[in-house]
């Protein structure tokens, strides 16, 4: 079937790739070695980038978290004049590609001094990330039913609480679907962290592209599947939500 | 009072965009008409986009790049809309091939790309397949689709990217809405054609509109993937944008900043006309709702 090929050919060169020593034309099969594996895991760049990702990756999520959450609540409780407009606006970085805005991000985030801090990276990508988040929890809102916030603050409970105890738990698997969303944008950017980051920053994406510039294949296919595992933990958590509830996921897909 | 909170609510997000996201695009503007010139001997005006205009390398990229973007996304509607059709009905490993389906819409395009290369190059596997079996006999008797003038390469990593982003909000749909409106025309007699052309196209229409602005947004802007699959010449807008960048001569960096502003121009423009598409499919399908 048209879709099992499209989907998983593209997956069987990097993977064998990943574990050749030497692929030369034309042989169909590689010389099986682990050297790109035993690189991948004993290169001190190669482990830094990882965390540097990681760290970059996470400190967006939570930023765009908290600085999205309370809009993304308003646009999923409540009507209002101009809600279209908004969110549109919201939607814009999504839209808009990162090569129209990055360069006057590059002007203004240097007299700023945030150019090659990791700072500068962080608040970079959470422009692009906020659509997401936003867009992502504003769905989760979207069935979230108000009254039991006023039941508790009825009941006592400080606006702390209330956060925590109540909201949170009631949309904590769309909340878990949102972040990750924002994290595998974060995760995914590659001409932002360069003009922003320069090599202060390294992530794994700018990694990859000089492995693809030197032509080492094999580490770079190596490199390749470590880049996609925070993609598989996000389909396997979407799929769950998907078989339990149709197509729940379609919430995510409209942004 | 609740519309204040709202906005009050709504502010920090706003923000955050105005600060960096429309402030870098209208600093932009200002760069590329020499507002803060760096050289001296230089006046503020629209001279970087008259030379760019003149130029043919600009205006090669203008047309490859809208080219890739359009083929991408009518293609990966076609195959969007396809799959979606044939993933309706339950039948056995369904599930397997909705996760399959999903698959590629969070893998990162420079992934996709990668995969392209070594997959489709003319040393990749497929070419080794071929020799293999005795059809081919040297790599360059291989066609180029990676690399090539035409942007196949490109467009196929897109499409791979696009279709399941098109599809999935596609089937939510025909899984869900749809289906009752398809049951009652089938009801009064309609055949499956009749039904797709005038039930389910109709229905699927704002959704496929709304996604395809974002891939078609993507495609045109894209920068890694034309990067590793692209020819030299033309070269994908971005690329030439980022180029003339990082130029030594400062002097082409207003270039640099109005090719970026043209592709905010269009994308802009897109995002306009499709609204107002939106808002007037709206108003019809709020006045047939109407009428029946």
């Amino acid at each position: 079937m048209f879709l099992y090929a499209a989907v998983v050919l593209p997956v069987i060169p990097i993977v064998m790739w990943s574990f050749s020593f030497r692929w030369a034309y034309p042989r169909l099969v590689p010389e099986w070695s682990s050297r790109a594996w035993d690189y991948v895991f004993g290169q001190q760049n190669i482990v830094d980038a990882i965390i540097t990702s990681i760290a970059v990756s996470t400190a967006v999520t939570a930023l765009s978290l908290v600085l999205g959450y309370t809009a993304a609540k308003a646009l999923g409780t409540r009507e209002f004049k101009g809600k279209t407009a908004v969110e549109i606006f919201i939607l814009l970085p999504a839209i808009v590609p990162v090569i129209s805005a990055v360069m006057g991000m590059q002007g203004i985030f240097t007299r700023l001094y945030l150019t090659d801090t990791f700072l500068g990276v962080v608040i970079g990508h959470t422009v692009f990330t906020m659509p997401y988040m936003i867009m992502g929890l504003s769905s989760v809102f979207r069935n979230y039913n108000m009254e039991y916030e006023q039941a508790a603050r009825t009941l006592g409970a400080d606006r702390w609480s209330v956060l925590m105890e109540v909201t949170v738990p009631a949309i904590f698997p769309g909340l878990v679907v949102a972040c990750l969303f924002a994290f595998v944008v974060s995760w995914s950017q590659y001409l932002l962290t360069l003009m922003i980051g320069g090599t202060a920053v390294e992530t794994l994406p700018m990694l990859l592209f000089a492995l693809m510039g030197s032509g080492d294949y094999a580490v770079a296919s190596a490199v390749s599947i470590v880049f996609i595992l925070p993609v598989l933990i996000l389909l396997v958590l979407t799929s769950r939500f998907l078989t339990t509830n149709g197509v729940a996921s379609g919430g995510i897909n409209q942004i | 009072m609740s519309d204040r909170k709202t906005w009050i609510m709504l502010m920090p997000a706003l923000l955050v965009i105005v600060a960096f996201f429309i402030a870098p695009l209208v600093y932009s503007f200002l760069l590329s008409l020499n507002f803060f010139s760096i050289t001296s001997n230089t006046t503020v005006g629209f001279q970087a986009y008259a030379s760019i205009l003149g130029s043919k390398s600009f205006i090669d990229s203008l047309a490859f790049s809208l080219t890739i973007a359009a083929v991408s996304t009518v293609v990966s509607i076609a195959v969007a809309i396809v799959v979606s059709m044939a993933l309706r009905r339950t039948f056995i490993g369904r599930k397997l091939a909705l996760f399959v389906y999903q698959f590629n819409i969070p893998v990162p395009h420079l992934v996709v790309a990668i995969s392209v290369l070594l997959l489709l190059s003319q040393t990749g596997l497929v070419s080794r397949m071929l020799f293999a079996l005795g059809i081919i006999s040297a790599p360059s008797d291989f066609p180029m689709i990676v690399f090539d003038q035409s942007g196949l390469g490109i467009i196929i990593a897109f499409v791979l990217k696009f279709f399941p982003f098109i599809g999935i909000a596609v089937l939510s749909l025909l899984l869900t809405t749809i289906d009752d409106y398809e049951m009652q025309a089938a009801t009064l007699g309609a055949g499956p054609l009749r039904r797709f052309v005038y039930v389910l196209l109709p229905m699927m229409m704002p959704s496929i509109l709304f996604s395809s602005i974002l891939v078609f947004a993507y495609a045109f802007g894209s920068y890694e993937v034309p990067f590793l699959l692209g020819s030299t010449y033309p070269k994908a807008l971005s690329i030439l944008s980022y180029q003339e960048f990082t130029d030594i001569d400062l002097n082409s960096r207003p270039q640099a900043l109005a090719i970026a502003n043209m592709i905010t121009l269009v994308v802009v423009a897109m995002v306009i006309l499709a609204y107002m598409q939106l808002n007037a499919m709206n108003r019809m399908g709020v006045r047939k709702d109407g009428e029946a």
